[in-house]
C-alpha cells in the first residue's frame, strides 16, 4: 500500500487522497491585464510534464486538508509535503 | 418555544440498526447514536465563546474533552470545534440561537450520522474496512480516515476495560456504511460461534 504523509494527519494510505493537479502560481491582476490570448490559453490548457520533481496540490479527503506535495513524477516518490503557507517547513515524505 | 417544549422530529439514517445492534456478548456491537444533538463552531472567537459557556476547550488539534453534562467536544481544526451532547442533554439544541450576529465565528449545523462500535472484534472490523492502524492510535484523539471508502471521524475511547470507537460520517452514506459494517460484524459473530476444528 502506498503511503502519503499528510502534513496534518500523518502517514495515510493513498486511497485517502485526491490529486488536485499541478501547483502553479495564479497570475496577479496586473499580469492578467498584460496577458495575450495566447498566454491565457497556454495558462489555462497546458501543463508542464517534464520529468523530475513537480509541485502538486493534494487533498486529504477525510479531514478536508489541502496541501502541497513535491513529487518525482518519474519514480512517483513523494519528496516532501507541506501546507501552502508552510513552504519553508518540511513535513515528511514516503521515501 | 422554550427548551423543554422542543419536540425532535429527527429520524436517524441508521435506525435500521436498532433491531440487532444492542445485543450483548457480541464480538462487535454497533450502536446508532445519530440522534444525539450535534453542533459546530468555526472561527477565531469560537474557543473563547465556548469557554464562557463552561465548555473545557481542548488545546491541541484533534483532542477531545467531555462536556459538563455528558457528551464531548472535539477540536477539529485550529479554530474549529465539533460538539455532541450526551444522551440526556439537549443544551446544544439552543447553542446556535445564543450566538450573537456580531460573533467572530460561525455556528455550523451538524447532522452527522454517528455510531458507537464496541466489542473485542472492533479492531478486526476496522482491519477489514480501514487502512489506518487504529490499534496504534491514542485514546480521545479523533482520527480522520476512511472506513469502507467513506470519510469518517473516529474517536477511540476507553470505557472501563473495553475500548470503544465513536464514528461520525456524512448521513448520506449511513445506509451503505451501516449495512456494510453490520454484515462484517455478523460474519465476525458467526466465525466466533463456529466450533473450532
Amino acid at each position: 500500500m502506498k503511503i502519503i504523509h499528510c502534513p496534518v494527519n500523518g502517514p495515510r494510505p493513498l486511497q485517502e487522497f485526491y490529486f488536485g493537479g499541478q501547483f502553479r502560481a495564479v497570475p496577479t491582476s496586473e499580469q492578467e491585464d498584460a496577458m495575450t490570448d495566447a498566454e491565457w490559453s497556454d495558462y489555462a490548457f497546458n501543463r508542464d510534464g517534464s520529468p523530475g520533481i513537480q509541485k502538486e496540490w493534494w487533498y486529504h479527503t477525510p479531514s478536508g486538508t489541502w496541501f502541497i506535495a513535491e513529487r518525482d513524477i518519474v519514480t512517483d516518490v513523494f519528496v516532501r509535503t507541506y501546507l501552502f503557507d508552510q513552504a519553508d517547513q518540511e513535513s515528511g515524505n514516503d521515501g | 418555544m422554550n427548551r423543554s417544549e422542543r419536540v425532535s422530529t429527527r429520524q436517524s439514517p441508521l435506525q435500521f440498526l436498532a433491531a440487532g445492534a444492542v445485543a450483548t456478548n457480541r464480538v462487535v456491537g454497533l450502536a446508532d447514536l445519530s440522534l444525539l444533538e450535534k453542533w459546530g463552531a468555526k472561527g477565531p472567537g469560537a474557543a473563547s465563546w465556548l469557554a464562557e459557556r463552561g465548555v473545557e476547550v481542548p488545546q491541541s488539534i484533534y483532542a477531545s474533552r467531555p462536556l459538563p453534562e455528558g457528551g464531548l467536544v472535539v477540536r477539529v481544526g485550529s479554530d474549529e470545534f465539533f460538539l455532541e451532547a450526551g444522551q440526556l442533554d439537549q443544551s446544544l439544541a439552543s447553542f446556535g440561537e445564543l450566538v450573537p450576529a456580531s460573533a467572530d465565528f460561525t455556528p455550523v449545523i451538524r447532522e452527522d450520522a454517528a455510531l458507537r462500535i464496541t466489542g473485542r472484534g472492533s479492531l478486526d472490523l476496522f482491519a477489514q474496512t480501514c487502512g489506518h492502524p487504529l490499534q496504534q492510535s491514542p485514546m480521545d484523539q479523533i482520527i480522520f480516515t476512511r472506513v469502507a471508502g467513506v470519510s469518517c471521524g473516529i474517536l477511540p475511547q476507553s470505557s472501563g476495560d473495553e475500548l470503544q470507537y465513536r464514528v461520525w460520517f456524512d448521513p448520506s452514506y449511513a445506509v451503505y456504511l451501516g449495512e456494510a459494517l453490520l454484515q462484517i460484524a455478523s460474519e465476525l459473530d458467526n466465525a466466533a460461534s463456529e466450533p473450532s476444528v
